[in-house]
């Protein structure tokens, strides 16, 4: 309220022009968001008119419209509204706790966490579905996320940026050769695991994306509590503490947000690609380095970017699909290009 | 209104302050010296609540800082450390409308009182024109301004800088300290400075503390507590001290030294200035 007050009653203030220019871009982007997930209930390898995507979303009536709309293109329309914000906001979390442009949710170890836990589901627990894979992802990223800060944190340097990184590293390399270890002893694990690894949102019911929507919320809610606090961490862990934060408090709060962000996604949809990574730099590029800005308008990117690599995925060769993770891969390399030849690059 | 009673701090197993008591006069320049390695970074980190003492307490106004809650201290104390990092493309206002953040909340943001202090901080420091630059595409001396305005917006009454002159060519540390100055006279804020030039610190300081290897050796106006005894005691360098022909202030020159004697010279150390006058450098 006094925001809008202070800022509409001085409306040629710089503040005042920037604000306007920010909103003006989340607005954009909803829009964007919006008209995406509209095609994605409307699109697909079997056409159907917006009558009949209309007809099927209100008064379904059992036919071949109403089962392809409500139960493939309602789930997976949910799904990327779900894990799309969570990968895009663990990306612009990771970016800042580490201090480093390429980070993303790979780098704390927490993505081969999530996949070990996966692997473990099928080859120990005997579990089948995705939706069975969901808890185990979870708990394995929740595991290695908690690993990393503990190892981190009791190093010389606490858990600084450069730590943090080395160590996710670190963690990744050793749970992703577990993970291959694993999958070289167990063919038929193999088999299940490969098409969770691809990562995407066919196959998953509506229930993968209600069982992950707790995480992703408490997720967002540890990133809007961090978010001042990384805009002042970006100055240097002195100028943080000089402005009155608590340093730790911070970097607990914002890797926490992430570990539970990307754990969630991870274990929903496959480790996705490229989501986490181009989505932080396109939000920066647009609305500058004001972390609350950049994680609003992270998570209406990235799910607008994962439904459109869904959509596309769709649609480039029918009636088979090509995943979501593999598009966004395909697509997202040329557009972190781009961003980066053509915008001036903002890190935090 | 800062003061350190028996402050012990230390890095691992490394003791760089030891039980020191010192106290900073309010609205008052004061300005720390001493050789590398000698604490004075330490003392002013911790003064700041930058660092954790091992022992002993810093007290605001009489009130152990660490009892106070950290954003309160942000709106008292400003603190500006050695090496910032800058963000690749943060503009000038963004970076300076973070000074603002100890009186933001979640439910209270952006205000018109933070509106006038950054523009206010940013006319002070002279940095009004850069405000939509990006930070670092500024030379080193507009940087530093920018960062002195971001703790100006902070509206503090103390202001702790680490080597605020370091990596400034002379005429920009000159506008740095002149900047500083201002603040003190004009503003009555309370300065505590990190300096190297001996001759700017004398020249500015109302208070001057010099250290060596962890405690206090002198502290007091400058022009009464910086001799040649001193500049020998502290940092073991022969010197002359004489008044500076510009200030009045003690201005500290070195003796020569071997290496940069010229053939026939005179190389008495404790020389007074009239017996080696200035040449003057034809056009």
């Amino acid at each position: 309220m006094t925001i809008v007050a202070a800022r509409a009653a001085e409306p040629g203030t710089r503040s005042g022009r920037l604000h306007g220019r920010r909103a003006g871009v989340a607005v954009a982007a909803a829009g964007l968001l919006l008209a995406v997930t509209l095609a994605s209930l409307a699109l697909g390898s079997k056409p159907l008119t917006p009558g009949q995507v209309w007809h099927a979303l209100v008064a379904p009536d059992g036919g071949e419209a109403s089962v392809i709309v409500r139960e493939l293109r309602v789930p997976r329309t949910l799904l990327g509204l779900t894990v799309g914000p969570a990968l895009a906001l663990a990306g612009v979390l990771l970016q800042a706790l580490t201090r480093n442009p390429l980070a993303e949710p790979r780098i704390l170890g927490v993505s081969a966490g999530a996949s070990l836990g996966v692997v473990v589901a099928i080859a120990v627990a005997g579990v089948g579905t995705l939706a069975g894979y969901v808890w185990f992802g979870v708990a394995g990223a929740f595991l290695a996320g908690l690993l990393v800060f503990g190892i981190a944190h009791r190093t010389r340097e606490g858990a600084s940026p450069v730590t943090l990184a080395l160590v996710g590293v670190a963690l990744d390399a050793s749970l992703g050769a577990v993970v291959i270890g694993l999958l070289t002893v167990d063919a038929r694990t193999f088999e299940d695991y490969r098409f969770w690894v691809v990562g995407g949102l066919t196959g998953r019911d509506a229930a993968v994306a209600a069982q992950v929507v707790p995480f992703v919320l408490a997720g967002v809610l540890l990133a809007a509590f961090a978010a001042r606090g990384l805009d002042a961490l970006a100055l240097g862990d002195d100028v943080a503490r000089g402005l009155g934060h608590r340093v730790g408090l911070v970097r607990l709060a914002g890797g926490a947000g992430a570990v539970l962000l990307t754990g969630a996604a991870v274990a929903a949809a496959g480790p996705i690609a490229f989501i986490g990574l181009a989505v932080p730099h396109l939000a920066r590029a647009l609305v500058g380095a004001d972390h609350r800005w950049t994680l609003a308008l992270a998570a209406l990117l990235g799910p607008a970017l994962l439904l459109a690599a869904d959509i596309v995925g769709r649609l480039v060769a029918p009636p088979g699909e090509v995943p979501a993770g593999i598009v966004s891969a395909l697509l997202g390399a040329p557009l972190l290009v781009v961003l980066i030849r053509r915008a001036r690059v903002v890190t935090a | 209104m800062l003061s350190t009673r028996d402050l012990t701090v230390g890095y691992d197993d490394r003791t760089v302050l030891d039980g020191l008591d010192v106290d900073l006069p309010a609205d008052a320049f004061t300005v720390i010296v001493g050789p590398n390695a000698c604490g004075k970074s330490t003392l002013l980190r911790a003064m700041a609540r930058l660092l954790a003492p091992r022992r002993g307490t810093v007290l605001l106004d009489g009130t152990a800082i660490r009892d106070l809650p950290t954003r309160a201290v942000a709106r008292r104390l400003g603190v500006l450390p050695q090496s910032p990092l800058v963000p690749e493309g943060v503009t000038v206002a963004d970076l300076v409308g973070r000074g603002r953040q100890p009186y933001q909340r979640w439910w209270r943001q952006w205000s018109a009182e933070d509106e006038a202090a950054v523009r206010a901080a940013m006319a002070l420091a002279n940095v009004d024109e850069l405000a939509d630059r990006a930070v670092d595409s500024l030379s080193g001396g507009q940087r530093q301004r920018v960062w002195i305005a971001m703790t100006l917006a902070q509206e503090t009454e103390a202001l702790l800088l680490d080597e605020p002159t370091t990596f400034l060519d002379l005429a920009h540390q000159v506008e740095v300290l002149d900047l500083l100055h201002r603040l003190r006279v004009e503003r009555n804020r309370t300065i505590v400075a990190v300096l190297h030039d001996l001759n700017q610190a004398a020249r500015y300081a109302d208070h001057l503390i010099a250290m060596r290897a962890g405690a206090v050796v002198a502290a007091g106006p400058p022009r009464e507590i910086l001799t040649a005894d001193l500049v020998r005691d502290v940092f073991g360098l022969d010197c002359v001290v004489v008044p500076c022909p510009v200030s009045g202030a003690p201005l500290v020159v070195p003796s020569l030294t071997t290496s940069v004697r010229p053939k026939g010279s005179p190389c008495v150390a404790e020389s007074s200035p009239s017996s080696s006058p200035p040449r003057s450098v034809p056009a």
